[in-house]
Parts: C-alpha cells; structure tokens; sequence
C-alpha cells in the first residue's frame, strides 16, 4: 500500500480550494496525489497528522472533489484511501465531504 | 486623525481621512501625508484597515511615492507602525527599534493568492509563542481552519465582483494578515480591500436560501450587516447540503474550539460581533449598522489566553 504523508508530500500548509488560486491547494493536492492513485485503483494511506491544520475548503476540494471527478462512489474512495490520523473529528469531515459528493452525484448533480 | 486609531471609538473620522487620501492620491493625483503626530493608540482592526487601504493607494497610484507618513510624538504608536512596516510601505525612514513587550509581537503579512505559504509560518509562530507563554493554549489547527478560509473567501469573493461606491480597483485579489500578543489577548485579523458581503452573498448564496434565512434577522439592520449574517447562518447550517460555504462555519470554530473569546466581522457598512456563550457553550452574536464605510472586509478573533 502506497503512503502519502501530507505535511512531507505536499505542504505543511495546506489550504485555498483551486489550483488557479495557490499551490497548497485541495484541487493540486486532488490532481497530484489523489486522482493518479483511484484511476490506477491503487489502495493509499494519506497520512494527514503533521500540517498546521486544514480549512474545509482544501477538504472539500480534495475529498468532495475526488468523487465528482473520478465518478467513484463513497464506499470505493474509501476502500481505496485509509484515512490516517489522530484526529476523529477531522476523519469525520472528510468522510462526510466524500458521502455528500457521493450523494449528490447518485442524485445527478454535481 | 483622532488620537485613538480604533473603528470602534474613531471609526467616522478613519473612514474619512481614508476617503480624502483615496480622492487626493487616485483622483487628483497628488501625493498625500499622513500626519500620526497625535496619535496615542492604535487598534488592530483600524491598523490593519490603515495598512490595506495604504498598500492599495500605492498599488493603484500613477505617482511616484504618493503617500508619506509623519510618525506619532508617542513612543509606543511609533514603534507599532515600524513593526507592521508600514514605513517599507511607504518608502519612509524610520530610526525607531520596536522593543516594547506590547509592539514586538504584532506581526503583518500580506498575499495575493490562497497559498499557505504566506500564512502558515506566522500562524505557526504566533500559536507557538502563546502556548510557551500563556495559561492558556491556542488550538494552532482551529486558528488554522479560521484564518485560512478567511483568505481563500477572500480570494474567491471579494474581488470577483464589482463596487458600487466608484472604488479604484486593485489588479487581481489581495490580503493582508495582522495578529497581535498584548494584555493576554490574541488577536489575529485578515482584511481584504474588496466588494464585501453584500455584493458578494447574493452571487454565492441560492435565492431561496437567502429569503429563508433573512426571516431569521431584523430587516432594520443595514445590507451589509444582514449580508454578513447570512453568510454566517448559511455556513453554519450547510454542512453536508453544499460544496461551498463552509468558511463561515470554520472562522466561528476559531472561537468554539478555544471556548473563550470574541470574533468581529466589519464588512463595509456592516458590522457583526460574536462572542462566546460559555454558559451555551456557543457564539452568540450582536450586529450594529455603521456610520462610517470600511473598504472592503475585516475578519477578525480575540482569544483571551490568560486566566480562565
């Protein structure tokens, strides 16, 4: 299982949604890291300990974003990327932006 | 130029001085002096104003250097303008060392993207320093939360749509950062020199969603007090119903995650303060129309980081 440690791979500051608007965005983070490995269905743990922390639109963007890019649902983004860190409230964030994209894509929107 | 450079005590007076440096340096296009000899006092949420709207004077000027400042009698003003370098704004010299315990920790940074490069060493070190000093700690990862999405709303809104007020624009987005370590408060202010909320909400904000949380506020408050408040409501009660409008909800945890202290938003003619409740363990908020116009939106926090 391939391992992509957030702080040491990309930023120790994450934030901002679009690339257009930044590089520590959700959006690069999504294109360089998040996408490559659902296409190729490879399992990755993202390691999210070591960042100052995370807006939720850098969440959104990577998470939520997966899903409306990719068309995977819920249940494979997460069969494929475990979630690693001590922090339940913010594994619970991006669980609940990758359901809602999820959910938003069965019911045909985006 | 009032004595103490606060929006709260010398809003009115801020505003104006402001504008007749706008109409001086970008209208008439002669180079302006502001005189800081009387001032005493200087409030984070006014400097950072004075600081933004400076650093757009000077971006939009067609002159050579349009603005010099004459530095404060006072010791402790003097040393604050030096710290927040606003004389490398200008181009002035100064030969004051910030030394004083109360200046040495106001900090400024400014960006022109959503980058975290620019912000997070500063938020970095402030949290640090506070939580080697203070009784009580900073939650680094909510301020983070916070102050980050205040920037990217920043960059995403404030600059995509225009003015009403015949404002010289600035070329693309910019902000700039403030924090401050005094009286055993933190104080950390993001400030933008764009449309504000209320030319902003009703392009972000579904209409139906707009007209049912309007009900929930007193229409005897100005546009953009309601404008302020309903991107507030909206964010904090969107979770999982859309992509967008969760900054809102972040910069309210600055406040929930610390348990104490106050978050002020001034958005042009706006203004709306929460402060938390401990007995509801909620930020509670309080809303006033302004006199006075600030240009463009100050976001801010004052976490108590002393006592309990």
């Amino acid at each position: 299982m391939r391992i992509v440690n957030i702080a040491k791979d990309f930023t120790e500051f994450p934030s901002g949604r679009y690339q257009e608007n930044g590089t520590t965005s959700g959006e690069e983070f999504r294109k360089k890291f998040l996408v490559p490995a659902a296409i190729g269905g490879n399992e990755t743990t993202i390691q999210l300990d070591g960042t100052i922390g995370y807006g939720s639109s850098f969440l959104e963007e990577a998470f939520g974003g997966l899903v409306r890019e990719t068309g995977l649902t819920a249940v494979r983004v997460l069969e494929l990327f475990k979630l690693e860190t001590e922090n339940t409230v913010l594994r619970e964030e991006i669980i609940d932006y990758i359901k809602a994209a999820s959910d938003r894509s069965s019911r045909g929107g985006k | 130029m009032p004595t103490h450079f606060s929006l709260t005590r010398s809003g009115k007076e801020i505003s104006s001085l402001l504008f007749e440096i706008e109409k001086c340096v970008l209208r008439r296009g002669v180079a302006a002096k502001i005189d800081f000899k009387k001032t005493e006092m200087i409030h984070v949420e006014a400097c950072i104003l004075l600081f933004s709207e400076v650093e757009r004077f000077i971006s939009c000027a067609s002159i050579s250097k349009p603005i010099t400042i004459i530095d404060p009698v006072r010791r402790r003003p003097r040393e604050v303008l030096k710290q927040i370098g606003l004389h490398n704004l200008t181009g002035d010299s100064s030969d004051v060392v910030p030394e004083r315990p109360d200046v040495v920790f106001w900090k400024a940074t400014r960006g022109f993207d959503q980058s975290g490069s620019a912000l997070g060493p500063m938020v970095k070190y402030v949290a640090a320093t506070v939580n080697q000093t203070a009784t009580q700690k900073v939650v680094q990862s909510g301020i983070w939360k916070g102050v980050s999405e205040a920037v990217t709303n920043s960059v995403d809104h404030a600059y995509k749509f225009p003015r009403k007020d015949g404002f010289v624009r600035l070329q693309g987005s910019r902000w700039t950062m403030f924090t401050q370590i005094k009286d055993g408060l933190l104080t950390i202010a993001v400030c933008d020199s764009g449309c504000g909320y209320s030319e902003s909400v009703p392009k972000t904000i579904p209409e139906h969603i707009i007209g049912s949380l309007s009900a929930l506020f007193t229409s005897k408050l100005s546009a953009d007090s309601q404008a302020i408040l309903l991107a507030m409501e909206y964010g904090r009660t969107s979770t999982g119903q859309a992509e967008r409008g969760k900054g809102s909800r972040d910069a309210l945890r600055v406040l929930t995650e610390h348990k104490r202290g106050e978050m002020f938003i001034y958005s042009n003619c706006g203004s709306v303060r929460y402060k938390f409740n401990e007995a509801s363990a909620s930020p509670e908020y309080s809303a006033v129309s302004l006199d006075f116009y600030v240009s463009g939106t100050i976001i801010g926090w004052i976490l108590p980081i002393e006592g309990n």
